[in-house]
């Protein structure tokens, strides 16, 4: 017999799929044959152990979805409980080397100010390209923009220009996104989902300085999310692997790679350098490591190809920086990933429709 | 309905993975483990962690059968978290800290035990299944892990009809097979 014949067999076997008399017969086999009933047992005790995984599997998918539902709910708090009396008790535990520690910090960050200025201003040096769809790079696609804006038109303005556009994605189901400055260049913003519905979105804050920018999408078709698929994670490993996805075009892209150093284009270190393809209009877009984290912001790509993130620690400093605006005091960053177990495809599939396309308008 | 029937019906839920059960447990007990951990040096990342891992215990003593409602839940929980908690903490060498209102409650020696064993086939299987790479892996996951029949798996990977999806998947599971106890001759 053939080994998928005598495995399918077995199964049978095992599953009580079998007559009475194939049962006879089999079992007939299995005495005479000690090495049909040894491959019996030990197809028996191989069904079990992934049959107890596969419910662990679940198990542990279902903890993690209970989890991310409490905490949107807000019956879990992601921030320490008694905070305040730790920091007490750990300052006069720690308090000496805090004063050694703050002075070192203190020369390492005027360091860091003398160095960003340094570096900041090679930035600007033109080999860096910006990965946003602007008017020059699109006039071959004069007609689609056209059709665009005919769709658009209950939206905006019928007479709008389309100025610069990208990608952006969810930081609090409430419709806060998450893009780079650049992207945004006119002053109407209009952001699509990857089902097509568009959105009117307002600017928040931009920091051109670190090319991060949060909208507030502020339309009435808009549903807001209970909870985001993916967390956000400060905490990144050379060569670790790494997906994006965005809107070089009209359809959502997906694509991946790894990631190539801990600092940006000559040496910056407000951002990542990404070995991944990405195209104008990428710009924004979220770069996720393998459980679904969200560690930065795709930003732009030198001339040689190297593309760059934005780290995402800035994304957690823009919004207490936005915290302090009492507009936007309920802005809540998304701290619990659901999707760590899932499979890329399942990841991807929850993760599409957060991320949006921007485009803005004059 | 007492507390104890309440909690019978609970883990009864629980070993079937049924996520009502799940829920409602997770609303009353996470709070304490949370406590526990953050109270001693944890971080909520942490807590969720041994919350989870606690919940597994829990799992498999009440799929075990053998689960005899003779203390409530939330000892059961606490002793196991405590444990698992002490023993990261070890683990990290985290010992600035004493553990404070960390008093042991009920024995659990035993649960840890098998949950060790548990754990350690759960990376075999999980180790040998990265392994056999893709459609493999998919394949296996949808039949043996999501439960889904023949006919669905067939159309959903492209196989023309369900016999043939059925010879790849015992392909795919004889080596499976191969590598998972592979691993046993490796120990």
């Amino acid at each position: 017999m053939e080994d998928v014949t005598i495995l399918e067999t077995i199964e049978r076997y095992l599953g009580g799929e079998m007559t009475r008399q194939e049962m006879d017969y089999f079992e007939e086999m299995c005495r005479n044959k000690p090495e049909i009933d040894h491959l019996v047992v030990e197809h028996r005790f191989f069904l079990r152990e992934l049959d107890k995984f596969g419910k662990l599997v679940n198990l542990k998918h279902n903890l993690d979805e209970v989890h991310g539902k409490l905490t949107d709910e807000g019956l879990i708090s992601s921030v320490s409980l008694n905070r305040k009396a730790r920091i007490a008790y750990m300052w006069k535990k720690y308090k000496r080397i805090a004063a050694v520690a703050a002075s070192i910090a203190g020369i390492v960050s005027i360091l860091t100010v003398v160095l960003a200025s340094v570096y900041n201003s090679n930035k600007s040096n033109k080999d860096i390209i910006k990965l946003s769809n602007e008017v020059n790079t699109l006039k071959g696609v004069q007609n689609a923009t056209t059709k665009e804006l005919n769709e658009v038109k209950n939206k905006i303005d019928p007479k709008a220009t389309f100025i610069s556009g990208g990608t952006g994605f969810l930081i609090d189901g409430n419709g806060y996104l998450i893009t780079n400055a650049h992207v945004l260049k006119g002053r109407t913003i209009i952001a699509t989902n990857d089902k097509g519905q568009q959105f009117l979105a307002k600017l928040c804050m931009k920091d051109p300085e670190r090319d991060i920018a949060v909208l507030k999408i502020e339309d009435k078709d808009f549903k807001p999310l209970s909870f985001l698929p993916y967390g956000i994670n400060k905490t990144v490993n050379l060569a670790e692997p790494i997906y994006t996805m965005g809107y070089p075009k009209d359809q959502i892209v997906y694509s991946e790679g790894y990631l190539s150093s801990e600092t940006g284009y000559k040496s910056d270190t407000l951002t990542y350098q990404i070995s991944i393809a990405a195209e104008h209009g990428n710009s924004g877009g979220p770069v996720l490591n393998k459980n679904g984290d969200v560690i930065g912001i795709l930003t732009d790509k030198s001339e040689s190809g190297a593309v760059f993130a934005v780290k995402s620690i800035y994304i957690f400093n823009a919004v207490e920086n936005l915290k302090k605006d009492p507009d936007h005091s309920n802005i809540h960053l998304n701290g619990t990933n659901s999707i760590k177990r899932l499979k890329r495809e399942q990841q991807v599939q929850k993760v599409n429709n957060c991320v949006f396309l921007i485009k803005s308008y004059d | 309905m007492s507390t104890s029937e309440k909690e019978k019906l609970q883990l009864e839920g629980l070993a079937k993975n049924d996520r009502l059960s799940i829920e409602a447990i997770y609303r009353e007990q996470y709070a304490m483990v949370q406590a526990l951990v953050l109270n001693n040096s944890g971080t909520p990342d942490e807590a969720r962690d041994i919350f989870q891992e606690s919940m597994i215990v829990l799992y498999e003593k009440a799929v075990s059968g053998k689960f005899e409602l003779n203390c409530q839940l939330k000892t059961f929980l606490y002793a196991v978290s405590r444990r698992l908690w002490l023993k990261r903490l070890k683990h990290l060498q985290r010992f600035g800290i004493r553990a404070e209102g960390m008093e042991e409650t009920i024995p659990v020696e035993e649960e840890l035990e098998n949950h060790e064993k548990v754990n350690a086939d759960f990376i075999m299987m999980e180790t040998a299944l990265s392994k056999i790479g893709e459609p493999c892996k998919s394949l296996l996951d949808a039949y043996y892990i999501k439960k889904n029949n023949m006919q669905e798996i067939a159309s959903v990977f492209g196989y023309t009809n369900a016999d043939n999806a059925k010879t790849q998947k015992y392909k795919c599971l004889m080596r499976l097979k191969k590598l998972f106890f592979a691993q046993y001759k490796n120990l």
